[in-house]
């Protein structure tokens, strides 16, 4: 298992025995810690067949679906927490991609690189150039178009669709912190978790 | 690219070898078998074959089922291919997938599978003699369906003194076969293999049976499924074929094989096949009339027609299933267009839904309906993985 960050904080957040889909879960690795030592009843989705192969050959549940395309019908509170573990700018509809897991979860979380981050800024204005790092791992002209996501954009999005926004975390020069708003160009990714306004 | 390139020989170490299929008789008039349409059969015998060995636990059997043209000769060399010759060239029609080393590995599990009620290699079917005339039943051959094959195959089970099935597999309409295991004794299955099939089959696949069906049943020779004393219908059934064959090969594959290509030098104005794709399909339609009854492809066409395994929850494919502890595995092909992607994923959704053990992969393929006998290597690795996760977590 890789060492990313924001799975440590879903992994810490998510309760036992939870019911848990994982958007654009690769190789399975987040639901395999979560199945194995928290006894989650867990499935991922995921796009590319051979990433649901290596999900599988974990022991993974995962399904070989696209996220734009085959949640639509998914009826409301089937899981308690959809996941979109850096997932949300790889979709080509983020906005239906976030209704659907409010939909289907009792919680969606949400995690992203955050395009406001200084440093993105500081390379575009001092060289020109969208820097491609570990969060943003696309060239502009490659296939997987990565939609570029504030955190106060993102923040907007909620408060515009009726979305509670649950907890809040941020990546800062390597530190898990809770979110606070001074955080909005000084974190380079951020997770939160969301829930459905009654 | 010659036979030994294709196939394992029956002295490669990955193949089962030279086999033999049993026969068995598993109903007779003091315990006949009783089918879904109300009607008593007896006598019934059942043509099989095993690879492998069952352990001492018996707990390492896989059930593999046939498609419609299918037969009990999954895999390895037929040792009496004289009496059906086709059978000298090739070995079983899963032989990729079942053998040591290989998905099925032989080295690890007692492989069985067996004919279909209403087929013609070896299990009774309309070409059989019915005790009561004395002659060939023909169209009075009871309507057979796939709950009847998987009752049938549990009498096969019991008397092999088998009670627990490690793994049920099919293709096609194995599929339907393997997911109705699941439906009927859900105690007695562990892993469910579904592959290129779906709950049921589409308005679409209907359309297709039916104009096979009504092939053969418009050829003279028919003579209303009586035939067996003269010339078969193999008109109609090579005509049935030829059809089935155009829903199994994908419009790209059809494009990259054959595209407008003709036979000869250039057209002839005469009205004769000339294109490649019909002297293809017409091959295959007279291949096929030498080793297929007719009768056998309407019962059949018939099962898979009336196969719906959500209709055991009021069409909900959850309620269906919701008392299956089983692990499933569901794949489908992306050009098939006989069991849509579409289809097979919107069983693995509901499957998810109901919180089953469930994992559903769409293998990318050209090779349309067909994939599943075709796409071995990748398909293999598909289920090698669900099986060893299974094993380890299971």
């Amino acid at each position: 298992m890789d060492e990313r960050w924001d799975h440590a904080v879903i992994y810490d957040l998510i309760p036992k025995g939870s019911k848990v889909l994982d958007l654009g879960c690769g190789d399975g690795s987040l639901l395999s810690s979560l199945v194995e030592e928290k006894g989650v009843v867990g499935y991922g989705v995921e796009k590319d067949w051979m990433k649901v192969l290596e999900a599988v050959a974990k022991g993974v549940r995962s399904l070989n679906l696209d996220i734009d395309d085959d949640l639509k019908d998914l009826p409301e509170n089937s899981f308690d927490y959809v996941i979109l573990e850096r997932t949300l700018q790889e979709v080509r509809l983020p906005g239906e991609a976030l209704k659907n897991a409010l939909s289907i979860g009792k919680y969606a979380v949400v995690s992203y690189p955050n395009i406001s981050y200084w440093r993105i800024a500081q390379s575009l204005v001092s060289q020109g150039r969208m820097p491609v790092n570990v969060a943003i791992p696309y060239s502009w002209h490659e296939p997987k178009t990565v939609h570029m996501i504030s955190i106060r954009d993102f923040l907007d999005w909620t408060e515009g669709n009726r979305v509670e926004v649950e907890e809040g975390y941020c990546l800062v020069e390597g530190e898990v912190e809770e979110y606070h708003p001074k955080h909005t160009t000084t974190a380079s990714e951020a997770l939160f978790v969301l829930s459905k306004t009654d | 690219m010659s036979h030994d390139d294709r196939y394992d020989g029956p002295d490669s170490p990955n193949s089962v070898g030279w086999v033999r299929a049993e026969d068995v008789r598993l109903a007779d008039e003091d315990d006949p078998l009783r089918l879904k349409c109300g009607q008593e059969l007896f006598p019934v015998d059942v043509e099989y074959e095993t690879y492998g060995e069952l352990n001492q636990a018996k707990d390492n059997v896989v059930l593999i089922c046939h498609a419609l043209s299918g037969d009990a000769h999954a895999a390895g060399w037929d040792s009496e291919a004289d009496k059906r010759p086709w059978r000298k060239d090739r070995p079983g029609w899963w032989d990729g997938m079942i053998g040591p080393g290989k998905a099925y590995d032989t080295d690890e599990y007692f492989v069985i599978c067996s004919n279909v009620l209403g087929s013609c290699y070896g299990t009774t079917g309309p070409s059989s003699v019915d005790p009561d005339t004395g002659e060939p039943y023909g169209l009075d051959f009871p309507v057979v369906t796939v709950e009847d094959w998987v009752r049938l195959e549990r009498r096969l089970l019991d008397h092999l003194e088998i009670d627990d099935i490690h793994t049920v597999s099919g293709g096609s309409l194995g599929g339907a076969q393997a997911m109705e295991w699941a439906l009927t004794y859900p105690e007695m299955v562990k892993n469910v293999h579904i592959v290129g099939a779906s709950d049921k089959l589409s308005a679409q696949g209907l359309a297709f049976n039916a104009v096979s069906r009504y092939a053969i049943m418009s050829d003279p020779r028919f003579n209303e499924g009586d035939y067996y004393r003269g010339e078969h219908p193999a008109d109609g059934l090579s005509v049935a074929r030829r059809l089935a064959h155009i829903t199994y090969l994908s419009d790209k594959a059809m494009e990259k094989k054959f595209g407008r290509m003709l036979k000869g030098e250039g057209p002839s104005y005469k009205i004769v096949p000339e294109f490649e794709v019909e002297s293809y399909l017409d091959y295959q339609g007279s291949k096929f009339v030498s080793r297929f009854d007719a009768n056998s492809y309407i019962y059949i066409t018939k099962a898979m027609d009336y196969y719906d395994a959500s209709s055991k929850g009021g069409g909900d494919i959850k309620e269906a299933f919701q008392d299956c502890p089983c692990r499933f595995l569901l794949v489908s092909f992306s050009t098939d267009w006989l069991y849509d992607s579409s289809q097979i994923r919107a069983m693995g959704k509901e499957l998810m839904l109901a919180y089953k053990d469930v994992s559903y992969i769409d293998i990318p393929s050209d090779a349309g309906h067909d994939a599943f006998l075709i796409e071995i290597d990748k398909l293999g690795e598909v289920v090698k993985a669900h099986l060893q996760a299974g094993d380890i977590h299971g």
